[in-house]
């Protein structure tokens, strides 16, 4: 295995090495990449590119780039501290596969490459996503109503690890004909902004009780409005009382052995995440 | 006319509250469930309209509908305002005496249209 590492210090280089070194992980080499142009030459099908998430301008993102259009299966991971939690959507949806809080945990780094590795060999298990579609359409709806923003859908992709892309979440356990549950996950602007909106009063720029609230009620509404619209098929499902986290690089688990999906949406150019965790409950 | 706000987002009650203020309504008192809602209603006989959400915790805004109806008979009008948008639920909250249901979200025309006829 080659693992291609973009670092604006060449103290990642070593870090990821001693890593994976102090693990005892064989047969792999690892190479310092200094520009995005560099993948087109030195990528193979044996591949991984982590980027570390510390450049100052769009560079980080334009790796993923260059590795997404080398081959889209290369599996590329971000390494984030906590704090940069809120800004590595632009690589999510450049095509990064996951992320890896730094300071580097040498289990969780050698376990998210294999699985990024396994995921990309791996033939695809084919996803049901029949259910996905209303829970797009209440966010739409939610957003456009209540704060008065256009949401654009970018992508949609299945997510493992319990890591939130936000810095803060709303979740909403659903029970009932189907059970899982559904979280919004957002930047700490975003989430300041569309409170902001809803309210009509601004609430500054910090994660406040009263914007924690406001996602609470987001996610709220999203689930009330996904639940209308699958009535009387297997996916309905309950809902309770939403639930909010927030802290850079929060972690928020989900059904094991159900599909977690992600969709990554953008308001007014900033983009946040849906996540539906959902499945029939089998009868017996 | 005081009304009651019962929601267990506060921002949803400030929405509901500046909505009213923009159609002169300023006398509000509020409430986080139907516990506190009831505790409310004991200590402001002169609320005139109550305006409940449905899914919150301790007592949720039905069984917190039920209370009023058995506790205060029918003159006091209570409002709906719930994510729960299945038509299931709109005729189950009739049926315990709702005069009216609104499904989050809505708009501001939309809130002032279904609390308008209930207003002094
Ligand atoms: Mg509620």
């Amino acid at each position: 295995m080659k693992i291609l590492i973009a670092a604006p210090s060449s103290s990642t280089v070593n870090m990821v090495r001693n890593v994976f070194t102090s693990m005892k992980v064989q047969n792999v080499e690892f190479v310092a990449l200094d520009s995005p142009d560099e993948i087109e030459d030195l990528a193979d099908d044996k591949t991984v590119v982590i980027v570390d998430w510390e450049y100052t301008d769009d560079t980080g993102t334009e790796f993923v780039i260059a590795a997404k259009k080398k081959n889209k299966k290369i599996p590329v991971l971000l390494l984030a501290t906590k704090q940069k939690a809120g800004t590595t959507f632009s690589g999510m949806k450049a095509g990064a596969s996951g992320v890896v809080n730094k300071p580097i945990e040498p289990d969780d780094l050698v376990r998210s490459v294999a699985a990024a590795v396994k995921s990309t060999t791996e033939k695809k298990q084919s996803v049901n996503v029949e259910f996905i579609n209303p829970f797009i359409d209440a966010t739409r709806n939610v957003f456009s109503t209540m704060c008065g923003m256009d949401v654009v859908r970018k992508k949609l992709f299945l997510k493992d690890d319990y890591k939130m892309l936000g810095d803060v979440s709303g979740v909403m356990g659903l029970s009932g004909t189907a059970c899982g549950s559904v979280v919004v996950s957002l930047p700490k602007e975003l989430a300041c902004k569309i409170v902001t909106k809803m309210l009509g009063e601004d609430l500054g720029t910090e994660l406040s009780p009263d914007v924690c609230d406001g996602v609470g009620e987001i996610i709220n509404m999203i689930a009330g409005q996904a639940k209308a619209m699958l009535v009387k098929t297997k996916y309905h499902f309950t809902i309770s009382i939403p639930s909010v986290i927030s802290g850079h690089g929060h972690e928020i688990s989900h059904k094991k052995g159900t599909p977690n999906i992600v969709v990554l949406f953008e308001a007014d150019g900033t983009p946040f995440a849906l996540q539906v965790c959902l499945a029939p409950v089998e009868s017996e | 006319m005081k009304i009651l706000i019962v929601d267990d987002s506060s921002t949803m009650r400030r929405i509901i509250s500046n909505t009213l203020k923009t159609i002169g309504q300023e006398n509000v008192v509020m409430a986080g469930d139907g516990v506190e809602g009831m505790a409310m209603l004991e200590s402001n006989p002169d609320v005139e309209l109550v305006l409940s959400d449905w899914n919150m915790p301790n007592m949720n805004g039905l069984d917190f509908l039920v209370k009023i109806r058995e506790t205060k008979g029918k003159d006091l009008p209570v409002i709906m305002i719930t994510t729960e948008a299945e038509k299931a639920n709109v005729i189950t909250a009739i049926k315990s005496g709702a005069n009216n249901y609104i499904v989050k979200p809505f708009t501001p025309e939309v809130l002032q249209e279904k609390i308008g006829p209930f207003l002094k």
